[in-house]
């Protein structure tokens, strides 16, 4: 064993045994990835990477010079450049980056500091001796990674945890957070910070950066919720523009330096906050990392530092840089055998660590992410940083945390306007999903059913659900284009309706859309939800197995995950306007969905015996079989139930419900100005629906042949564009700028 | 081919009196919406600089609408650089930028011009000039080396052969073998395809002989200005060019060799010259990208379409005045 490993430790260690050690690191892997919605970056090994009080105190050291050093760097070559005169900087090599951003030259720092957030790996020569291998400057990261790998690890291995005393994290966090609030509050400011991410794809990262922004106890933005003003940052709220009042004093930056500003960081791709770097420039707000940060990652810096140091804070650097390919045998630590085997072998590890602005200047966060760097698949590793044993009774834990009084924290605007787009569609895509699954479903039980009937009312039945699922999940032309009495056409339109990802309306697309809208929504709704996404995601990956499972266990599974969903939201999220946003989106795609059934399954008439075969089956849908029943103690008419399904205000999916919903949910709302665009539509559908009767409605427009249509077939249709008109109108009004953007005279001679 | 034309004309210093200029400068540009835009940003390089040929007496930008900001600070490479916000809806946007400046003749001194141009290179500048300058002997956003530059530097800068000599052949060799294209309004061709073009506007030239002195390893910077419109001081603005000059009555652009002993050297090579009098400087950078005269984002109704126009007046004025 290392000779870090403590005494407990090793005591644990042998009393878990392998086969613990190993279910410990599956069950770490599956809970974090569903957490993060992806895979951990290799195994989750439960063996820690420890490190001792005094090996700590060293490097930590080492890290906070590196983070002063890279700062005063910032603040030279971002202001004076007086280090160009010298021998000692890689001048040209520095003029030729082009992390360079000439154009935040000269932007003030509010504080003594520039930098903010630093992310170094680093790695133990064969000597002992630390090194750098890596500083991720412009974009930091990894503190969330680091509490993840904590959390997951501290409940599949808890015995591990209890063994020995090490440093915590979230304190750590209380005191960045104090400082960072204090800094904001300079110049007379109410401390508001946001946090600004990028078009993260890596899930992981995306992950990450939430948490972080969790952690320093500010919302997540993106670009345009922003906006530039005469002299103040503001947020975009939806509908309402925002109070100047509500400035927001600091910008944690989380998007690439040259993506937050297209008029002077570069106009393409056009996006990021116009003016932002003027806003800085003036002390509007103050972006952090500041802008251009990434120069300090130019590697010819990275290997001048040793004489830099010297030179400008006149100490000898503690940690020398290394690079990443030169093959450095990084020492090992005790870790699971990657071949499996059952012994623990020696493994060498880099750490990736963080250094963060404190008050008294700077901490690195006492844990993070030891990762593999052998050629067997990399394993991650939680990283312990051990209590001196002089103060293990708590010492090392700091006075209790700076807080602030209650009545001066800053006030946070409820929504910004992607956010609130999310919510919104995350309501639409949870519909979505759970009526296409309950539409498969219960075409699959009818199919079933049928299957044994030869008779040509069941064909006609079958067919006109078939349609209907085209026409809810307007995946056209689907089921109207191919022929619906041969079995193999029928049952790979099937299978891409279920599984097709890139294919608009199916349940895999519009679950990958839902999966999507919740990536920004962390700290909005219940954690508990993640899991829940991550087993949906699973089952409808494993439907692309079709041929080897049944389909309805399937089915049931994920419409299991809409209502676990479902669950959640109206149990955990406060009732503000996220909530209406939700609920609004919520109500408006089930009565689509709603029309949209009735009409392709009653908007034409059928012989008496299929059209009950037509109507169970849309009782099945709609759920609402069991109040049929109470109601009329007969069998399913149309009539009947077209009357339940549409007046009935306490059945939750009929028609009369949403619409009382989705109108209080609209006057609940945060108007703008008369917005008469949102009024009409909602009062022409209320209207049309109001005078509606059953009876009228399944009469045969014309002659009352077999398959003529009935006047629910226009109806409907008018129903549905008005609430398509409303729904387009509300994201207008709320979120969608209605303005667009363009770049001028970027080339004009 | 260019050797047989007549020399491109350098003043070298004889002692004699030199004389400034003073000009009014007026530089407007205007744009026209469509339809009423609601916000527009700029970023504008139009306030002319100190160089040790050219003083500012005074200057100021206006904008009308009237700005929610607008604010001048001093850029990396010394120039005035203007941000402008205009925060209420409006149907047209003006940019003014008046000034008057002094500008000094140029006189190089003889024997520094005569010595081998690779004299010009970083390792022969010596300890006093700034580190720096190395910035602009290195590729550029919109300047890369290699290929026809590579070619045309190899005919220009012969070795051993005297700076002033080369200057003055690079300066002939794209005015003859580039073809001016009076009807582009835009910079939007890269170096690669003005030089298999062969055509491009006053931007183009500049950015075609700072690729080549680079590649022949000499510190090269890109120079906006304007130039002289009209003999006549009655003050008007010129939307013409008065035939005297490709590039007045717009903005204009050249370029500049640092010359170690007697400084950065201008030459323009859309009018086949070395710059003097007739030129105001005011912004000067790696390439365009750093000093584009006036560039924004405008935040609009969808397909707002816009008009420009540009009008430039550099008029001489009595020193008395």
């Amino acid at each position: 064993m290392s000779s870090s490993t403590p005494r407990s430790l090793e005591v644990e260690l042998d009393a878990l045994g392998p086969t613990a050690l190993r279910k410990a690191s599956s069950d770490a892997g599956a809970m974090f990835a569903a957490d993060v919605s992806g895979a951990a970056p290799g195994m989750i090994d439960p063996l820690p990477m420890v490190v001792t009080a005094s090996d700590w105190e060293h490097l930590a050291g080492g890290l906070v010079q590196r983070a002063r050093l890279m700062d005063a760097l910032y603040a030279d070559l971002y202001g004076p450049r007086t280090v160009f005169g010298s021998d000692v900087a890689p001048t040209a090599q520095l003029l030729n980056d082009p992390a360079y951003l000439r154009t935040a030259v000269g932007i003030p720092a509010r504080g003594s500091h520039s930098l903010f957030a630093l992310t170094c790996t680093v790695g133990r020569a064969a000597d002992g001796e630390w090194k750098v291998i890596r500083d991720e400057i412009d974009v930091p990261h990894g503190a969330g990674a680091a509490l993840e790998m904590r959390r997951v690890l501290s409940r599949c291995a808890p015995g591990l945890y209890r063994s020995t005393e090490l440093r915590r994290l979230h304190p750590f966090f209380d005191r960045i957070r104090a400082a960072l609030d204090h800094r904001g509050r300079t110049d007379g400011g109410a401390g508001r910070a946001v946090v600004l991410m990028g078009q993260e794809e890596n899930p992981l990262r995306a992950f990450d950066h939430h948490w972080f922004a969790n952690l320093l106890g500010a919302p997540v933005v993106s670009a345009t919720d922003l906006r530039t003003g005469a002299g103040s940052l503001t947020l975009r709220v939806p509908g309402v523009q925002a109070d100047p009042a509500e400035a927001v004093d600091t910008l944690i930056r989380l998007a690439p330096s040259g993506q937050v500003d297209p008029l002077d960081l570069g106009p393409t791709p056009l996006r990021g906050v116009t003016g932002l770097v003027e806003a800085a420039r003036n002390g509007d707000v103050e972006v952090l990392n500041p802008l251009g940060a990434g120069l300090l990652e130019n590697p010819a810096l990275r290997s001048a530092l040793p004489d830099l140091c010297r030179q400008m804070l006149h100490e000898d650097l503690v940690l020398r840089s290394a690079s990443e390919e030169n093959g450095t045998a990084w020492s090992p630590v005790l870790s699971l055998d990657p071949s499996g085997a059952v012994e623990p072998v020696e493994r060498p590890v880099t750490l990736q660590l963080m250094v963060l602005a404190g008050h008294d200047g700077y901490e690195v966060l006492p844990g993070g992410v030891a990762t593999t760097v052998d050629d067997a698949p990399p394993a991650v590793k939680d990283v312990w940083v051990l209590v001196p044993e002089s103060d293990s009774a708590g010492a090392a834990a700091p006075a209790s945390p700076t807080t602030v009084s209650r009545s001066v924290l800053p006030a946070y605007p409820a929504m910004t306007r992607s956010i609130g787009s999310d919510l919104f569609w995350f309501g639409r895509y949870l519909e979505r999903v759970d009526l296409t699954a309950r539409l498969l479903r219960t075409m699959l039980d009818t199919t079933n059913d049928l299957g044994s009937e030869r008779g040509s009312s069941a064909r006609t039945a079958l067919s006109v659900l078939l349609r209907a699922i085209t026409d809810v999940t307007t995946t056209f032309p689907g089921f109207h284009r191919i022929d619906l009495q041969d079995a193999e056409e029928v049952h790979t339109e099937i299978a891409s309706l279920l599984t097709a990802v890139d294919r608009p309306g199916s349940l895999a697309q519009s679950f990958s859309a839902l999966a999507h809208t919740t990536r920004t929504l962390r700290d909005l709704v219940s954690d508990d939800i993640w899991p829940v996404i991550a087993r949906m995601r699973a089952r409808i990956r494993s439907l692309s197995r079709m041929e080897s499972q049944p389909l309805e266990p399937a089915l049931t599974d994920i419409i299991d995950g809409c209502l676990t969903l479902s669950g959640a939201v109206t149990d955990s999220m406060p009732r503000n306007i996220g909530w209406d946003l939700t609920e609004t989106g919520r109500r408006i795609e089930r009565t689509l969905g709603l029309l949209a059934l009735l009409r392709a399954s009653l908007g034409h008439r059928r012989p008496g015996a299929s059209e009950a075969r037509i109507t169970q089956a849309v009782a099945v849908i709609t759920e609402s079989g069991a109040s049929y029943r109470r109601y009329y103690h007969a069998a399913v008419q149309p009539e009947l139930l077209l009357e339940l399904l549409l007046a009935d205000a306490t059945l939750p999916r009929s028609l009369a419900f949403q619409l009382e919903r989705l109108g209080a949910g609209l006057d609940r709302l945060p108007e703008p100005p008369p917005s008469p665009e949102l009024r009409a539509p909602l009062s022409a559908l209320r209207t049309r629906v109001g005078g509606w009767t059953p009876r009228d409605l399944l009469r045969p427009v014309g002659d009352p042949a077999d398959d003529a249509p009935t006047v629910l077939l226009d109806e409907a249709s008018s129903a549905i564009s008005s609430l398509r008109e409303l729904a387009g109108a509300l994201e207008d009004v709320y979120f969608r700028p209605t303005e667009s953007t363009a770049p001028w005279g970027f080339d004009d001679v | 081919m260019s050797e047989q034309l007549p020399p491109v004309p350098l003043r070298l210093d004889d002692h004699s009196a030199v004389k400034a200029v003073d000009y009014s400068v007026h530089h407007l540009t205007s744009y026209t919406y469509a339809k009423p835009v609601s916000r527009n940003y700029g970023r504008a390089h139009v306030e002319p600089r100190a160089t040790p040929y050219q003083r500012v007496l005074s200057h100021e930008v206006s904008v009308d609408p009237a700005p929610a900001r607008l604010s001048t600070h001093t850029d990396f490479y010394g120039n005035s650089s203007t941000y402008l916000l205009v925060d209420e809806h409006h149907d047209h946007l003006e940019v003014h930028s008046r000034a008057r400046v002094s500008v000094a003749e140029r006189r190089y001194p003889s024997e520094t011009m005569s010595r081998p141009f690779e004299s010009c290179r970083p390792e022969n500048w010596g300890p006093l000039m700034p580190a720096a300058s190395i910035d602009f002997t290195q590729p550029s956003p919109r300047i890369r080396t290699g290929g026809a530059v590579e070619e045309i530097a190899s005919e220009v800068f012969v070795p051993e052969r005297p700076t002033g000599e080369c200057l003055a052949h690079l300066t002939a060799l794209i005015h003859t073998d580039f073809t001016y294209d009076s009807g582009a309004t835009t910079v939007t061709s890269t170096l690669e395809e003005v030089l298999s073009a062969r055509h491009g506007v006053c931007q183009d030239f500049a950015h075609v002989g700072v690729a080549v002195a680079r590649s022949a390893g000499l510190a090269a910077r890109y120079v906006s200005g304007y130039l002289r419109t009209a003999r006549s001081t009655d003050g008007a603005l010129g939307t013409q060019p008065d035939g005297e000059m490709v590039g007045s009555a717009a903005s204009h652009a050249w370029l500049s060799v640092l010359v170690p002993g007697t400084g950065w050297v201008d030459i323009d090579p859309t009018n086949r010259t070395f710059v003097d009098q007739r030129f105001v400087t005011t912004a000067w950078g790696r390439d365009y990208t750093d000093v584009p005269p006036l560039k924004g984002i405008v935040v609009g109704p969808p397909g707002a379409t816009s008009t420009l126009s540009v009008a430039v007046g550099v008029v001489p004025v009595s020193t008395q005045g």
